[in-house]
């Protein structure tokens, strides 16, 4: 059966209980000995780790330097996908030549892991922002080309018509009635876009790097820093989450009208 | 039909597919009609009454056979010929304004100039007060009254309607029906207005036509007076008067029965 999601205190409520208990396994665990302390720090580690990275920086980087790389990156190569992505998966729709030439690209390009092609992307743009940019791209790209096509392509029919009889050229139907039509399956097409770009920056980040979130974690994996490790994990899953909900906050203002309509 | 007729179908024939399961969904219907009249078709589901109006709004160029208004050939839609669907197909990212100016929008006019015009006619819908409010949060003949404001902004000389009070209740329709009656006969305004109710289509129509399925040919075509009495006398009393019912059974029988066995 569906029910609509809690909301207000009482969902504050229950997720801060599951929060607490997480973290009450979590001490407990490193608490035991089970598992050796180089291998897994206490939460108080980790706090204090933050305090210190705070203070004295990562190894000559500030923390705010080493996020803003990553979130630079990521945004930057979905940015560009969602510039030329959206037009792309438009045109498919609109265009069958268009998504007999391309679908087929767009659909091998889509499954691929991003990381099987990022040591040619290094090879070609150097280890850079360059590469990891052009990843994020070709990451987000057909996902939201596919969005698109597919909101073209449940446009509701008498909706194109009404516009055209109310005398709106193709252009006019493209950009008045088509383009706001997609908008529920693009920005569909936009979070999980935003969330694979994230997951994949981090991993090249993982893989070479001079600076990020994802370098953070690396590097200290090599001087067994393990509350350092953790630290790195628990601030990329802040960031994930305020890049989607900033995003879903975005949709919910521009397609106020998806599921009432 | 000739071209003396302001709409004229001449042996309009349209065929959806190919071979075995090609269908046939209008056979050599000739129709005319002149400026003003109010034309209802009637029919089972199935007879052409959508395609039959999707001729002559433009969206299906008919398999042979030709359709013209005013003695020029129909090609493609045109403003002139405004539409309204039995769902609104509103535009739900604008609010009820954006929506009743959406046609002198796409063809250029001022800003100003089609405020006024959407004002204009959501005043005559009784709409204005909803002006900033967005489609969903419209009832269903609200939504079907918005529709209707947005094809009349564009001053259509023609209005083509497919069942657009079929999804409503009895009493917001009978609300409907009188409306429009007012707006048609207010304007110079000529109406094909598909239905599948009977009473609907005698009570609005200056012209009834009948419609029959498989190959869809009209079948029968009726003159009707009410649609010039109703305002005058109110249309309970229109629908209750023994003239009204007696053709209103004379149309159902057509539809039921063909043409060879009604009004025996
Ligand atoms: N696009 C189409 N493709 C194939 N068959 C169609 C199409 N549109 C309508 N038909 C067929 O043509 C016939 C007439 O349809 P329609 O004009 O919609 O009838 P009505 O509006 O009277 O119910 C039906 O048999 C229908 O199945
Ligand atoms: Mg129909």
């Amino acid at each position: 059966m569906h029910k609509t999601p809690l909301a207000g205190p009482v969902a504050c409520l229950l997720s801060a209980c599951s929060v607490a208990a997480a973290l009450a396994t979590w001490q407990a665990l490193a608490a035991s000995g089970a598992v050796a302390p180089e291998l897994l720090a206490s939460p108080a580690q980790v706090l204090s780790a933050l305090a210190e990275i705070l203070r004295e920086g990562y190894r000559g980087t500030t923390l705010a330097h080493n996020a803003a790389a990553t979130i630079g990156r990521c945004l930057t190569g979905f940015g560009l996908a969602v510039i030329l992505g959206v037009p792309l998966g438009l045109l498919m729709g609109l265009q069958p030549r268009a998504a007999a030439a391309l679908g087929d690209i767009v659909q091998f390009l889509r499954p691929l892991p991003p990381l099987s092609y990022m040591i040619l992307l290094i090879l070609w743009f150097g280890t850079g922002d360059g590469s990891k940019v052009a990843l994020l791209f070709l990451t987000a790209l057909p996902i939201i080309a596919s969005a698109a096509m597919a909101g073209v392509r449940l446009v509701p029919r008498p909706r194109i018509l009404a516009a055209r009889s109310l005398g709106a050229g193709f252009w006019q139907v493209v950009w008045h009635v088509v383009l706001p039509s997609a908008l529920p399956s693009i920005f569909t097409g936009l979070r999980i876009a935003l969330a694979a770009a994230f997951s994949t920056v981090v991993a090249a980040e993982l893989l070479a790097a001079t600076d990020g979130l994802g370098w953070m974690v690396l590097s200290a994996s090599r001087f067994l820093r393990s509350d350092v490790i953790l630290l790195g994990i628990l601030i990329l899953g802040v960031v994930g989450m305020a890049l989607s909900r900033a995003l879903l906050l975005i949709e919910r203002r521009v397609v106020h009208w998806h599921g009432r309509a | 039909m000739s071209a003396r007729h302001y709409v004229a179908f001449s042996d309009v024939s349209v065929t959806f597919g190919h071979g075995e399961g090609a269908v046939r969904a209008l056979d050599r219907v000739s129709l005319g009609f002149g400026r003003g009249s109010f034309v209802c078709v009637v029919g089972p589901s199935g007879c052409g009454k959508t395609t039959l109006l999707n001729v002559l709004a433009g969206f299906q160029a008919p398999s042979d056979g030709r359709v013209s208004v005013a003695g020029s050939e129909v090609h493609g839609t045109g403003p002139d010929r405004g539409v309204v669907f039995q769902q609104a197909a509103l535009f739900p990212w604008l609010t009820v304004a954006g929506n009743a100016a959406f046609g002198p929008m796409v063809r250029g006019v001022g800003r100003r100039a089609r405020a006024e015009r959407a004002e204009h006619w959501l005043r005559i819908v009784g709409l204005w007060e909803f002006r900033d409010r967005y489609p969903y949060e419209l009832s269903g003949g609200m939504q079907q009254r918005l529709a209707l404001a947005r094809a009349l902004a564009n001053d259509p000389a023609i209005l083509l309607m497919d069942e657009p009070f079929g999804a409503l209740d009895a009493l917001t329709r009978e609300r409907m029906q009188e409306e429009l009656q007012s707006v048609w006969r207010a304007s110079f305004m000529t109406v094909l207005f598909i239905t599948h109710g009977v009473e609907e289509a005698v009570f609005l129509g200056t012209d009834v036509v009948v419609m029959s399925p498989r190959p869809g040919r009209i079948i029968e075509r009726l003159a009707s007076p009410f649609a010039h009495e109703a305002g005058a006398r109110g249309s309970r009393k229109v629908k209750s008067d023994p003239a009204f019912v007696a053709l209103r059974e004379q149309v159902l029988g057509l539809i039921l029965e063909g043409p060879e066995t009604a009004g025996q």
